[in-house]
């Protein structure tokens, strides 16, 4: 038997906990739209860091929504209202449409091409970690190691490990490195204990990188206490000499998170463009015709109370690679990393 | 004498002995123990992470003893299961396979003392008290393509008023049906929106585990637990024991939350 289809048959066996729990509400667009508004109005937490006017556009966008309003219409406004919010880590999904809060922020992907660094690396080039962990050298005396993500891995807290625990390997063949060039482009984040884990091996003393809130009350400035997060050295592998952080508007989530924790310290250089822009926690959820969004639900800033969102941490160098830098297999902004490398 | 009529006087006196001590154990009866199995249907409802119902089944394991003592009772029961081991996962009404999903891990189980208060020829009446604990977790997975996940904790510890009516219709057939209400409780809350490793607590007031459970009565904690059970007496202090029990918890406030579990058992009891 079905497995939905038996649940079914035992709730109607042994009825009464259906009407404890309540109908499910109407999936008219009406109580969608309600719905959609409501669960922003009292989880999102950078209302007030943007100036969006939430209310506000509730007054505008109401209007369009009526009984006769189509799904296509409905997606429409809600990919319109969270538009306002220019957020990476807003979005909605509605069966087979995608509607993305900040991707005309994102800009160009040129700033990034996997193929031409492969060129730099040429014989040297290795994988670990399940291929998320590309290394190599790039030039005579300059190590370079690529994370893809920060994403997998299991467990938590002391627990926690993972396919991240391979970049050990990387930085023991690259120790007698001059320097390094750790690549962060198009790295769209992941887990915060692969984040703090890499942290950990570039760094000779602890430094706290980064404060959290979670938005906690239906009041838009409505905040928990706030959570300091540190680095701790790592007491195995470390690689102490220059390092250079390269990132593009790609760079997102958790990979913004190492950014700015290695930033703290001096032997690191930030190179490239902006990071992504999006660096909060979001809480997913779902309207009753099944479609699921996303709401951030945390101020993360900088332990000098600077918040990143939308516009990204910028680097300490902007860098961007010409048009034709693909076509002629240069990468500018590795280039130029490597010149800040060679001249320390 | 052949030794298959040895074997079988053997049988016989053993079997005789057997049925003797368990008579002579139920005439003087001071407790018991049961096993119990079947099916338990559980529902949330989490304004947290959507409006909409969840319901899910499990197929739990609960064992239960009492030992009396004149008019008083006094007992303990637990049982329960989880996704992947001996139970399903929630899932949305009309929830496709993509999306709609929870992994589920109820347990619950209680102390009871109870007090005889009337007791005619085939009727009699207990009142008492019972400290009642649930634990039901909850990892919610709205869509497939979604990192992240809601989880919701509930565990109640509830001290309770508890009434039992007790009726035996015919010979070797007992029947009896129980209500408990909650007086008060402390609730523990956890409820985390979840990416890896990472969990961030959303209802801070409620979510440190050992330091912000909150006393909670009527009408923030709204819970009721029945239950209605059959014992039919076989061998000796052997009985049969079929049981339906309904439980729903309400929790209201900031971020309101609905749960419910009902399970139908049979098992058996041995008196002691």
């Amino acid at each position: 038997m079905h497995r939905q289809t038996m649940i079914l048959w035992v709730w109607l066996l042994i009825p009464g906990c259906g009407a404890f729990l309540g109908p499910d509400p109407e999936a008219d667009p009406e109580t969608l739209f309600e719905l959609f508004w409501e669960s922003y109005d009292r989880y999102y937490a950078h209302f007030e860091l943007k100036g969006v006017d939430w209310e506000e556009l509730y007054e505008e966008v109401r209007p369009r929504v009526g009984p006769g309003t189509t799904e296509e219409e409905l997606f429409e406004v809600f990919r319109y209202m969270i538009g306002h919010l220019e957020d990476g880590h807003v979005h909605l999904v509605a069966g087979d449409r995608r509607a993305f809060s900040d991707a005309h922020l994102r800009g160009t992907r040129r700033n990034f091409h996997p193929a031409v660094v492969d060129e730099y690396l040429g014989e040297s080039r290795n994988e670990v970690g399940r291929g998320q962990i590309v290394y190599g050298s790039v030039g005579e005396d300059i190590g370079y190691i690529r994370l893809a993500t920060l994403s997998g891995g299991y467990g938590s807290g002391d627990d926690a490990g993972g396919w991240i625990e391979e970049i050990d390997l990387a930085i023991r063949d690259l120790s007698h490195k001059r320097g390094i060039v750790l690549d962060l482009r198009s790295n769209g984040g992941g887990r915060a204990h692969n984040t703090r884990y890499v942290a950990a091996r570039f760094v000779g003393e602890a430094r706290p990188f980064l404060v959290t809130r979670s938005r906690n009350g239906p009041g838009h400035g409505d905040f928990s206490e706030p959570r300091t997060w540190q680095v701790e050295p790592a007491d195995t592998v470390r690689y102490l000499g220059p390092l250079v952080v390269i990132t593009n508007r790609h760079t997102f989530s958790a990979a913004e998170w190492l950014t700015l924790a290695l930033r703290e310290y001096d032997h690191v250089t930030h190179l490239g463009t902006h990071t992504g822009g999006g660096l909060a926690m979001f809480l997913p959820r779902e309207l009753p015709n099944g479609w699921t969004y996303t709401i951030s639900v945390q101020d993360t800033r900088c332990v000098r109370g600077r918040s990143y969102e939308r516009v990204g941490v910028a680097p300490h160098r902007y860098v961007e690679n010409g048009p034709d830098d693909e076509e002629l297999g240069r990468d500018t902004i590795l280039d130029q990393a490597m010149d800040v490398l060679r001249r320390k | 004498m052949s030794g298959m009529f040895r074997v079988a006087l053997a049988v016989v006196m053993v079997a005789g002995w057997t049925f003797g001590a368990m008579e002579a154990a139920a005439e003087n009866s001071r407790g018991w123990v049961e096993v119990k199995g079947g099916v338990e249907a559980t529902g949330s409802r989490d304004e947290m992470g959507s409006p909409r119902v969840y319901r899910g089944m499990g197929v739990p394991l609960v064992v239960a003893g009492a030992l009396s003592r004149g008019p008083w009772q006094w007992g303990l029961e637990a049982g329960g299961f989880g996704t992947g081991f001996n139970g399903g996962p929630l899932q949305a009404r009309g929830g496709g396979e993509d999306h709609g999903v929870a992994e589920q891990i109820f347990v619950d189980g209680s102390l009871w003392g109870t007090r005889r208060v009337w007791q005619g020829r085939r009727l009699g009446v207990d009142a008492g008290a019972r400290l009642s604990h649930w634990t039901f977790f909850r990892s919610y997975s709205y869509h497939s393509s979604q990192i992240g996940a809601v989880e919701t904790w509930e565990s109640p510890t509830t001290i309770d008023g508890l009434g039992r009516v007790r009726v035996s219709p015919i010979s070797r057939v007992h029947l009896q049906a129980e209500l408990s209400v909650p007086l008060m409780g402390r609730v523990l809350r956890p409820n985390y929106a979840v990416r890896g490793d990472e969990r961030m607590a959303l209802v801070e007031r409620r979510t440190r585990v050992l330091s912000s459970g909150r006393w909670a009565t009527w009408p923030t904690l709204q819970m009721v637990q029945a239950r209605g059970a059959v014992h039919l007496e076989t061998v000796g202090p052997l009985m049969v024991v079929a049981e339906w029990r309904v439980g729903g918890l309400a929790l209201n406030g900031e971020v309101p939350t609905r749960a419910t579990a009902q399970r139908l058992v049979v098992g058996v009891r041995l008196s002691l």
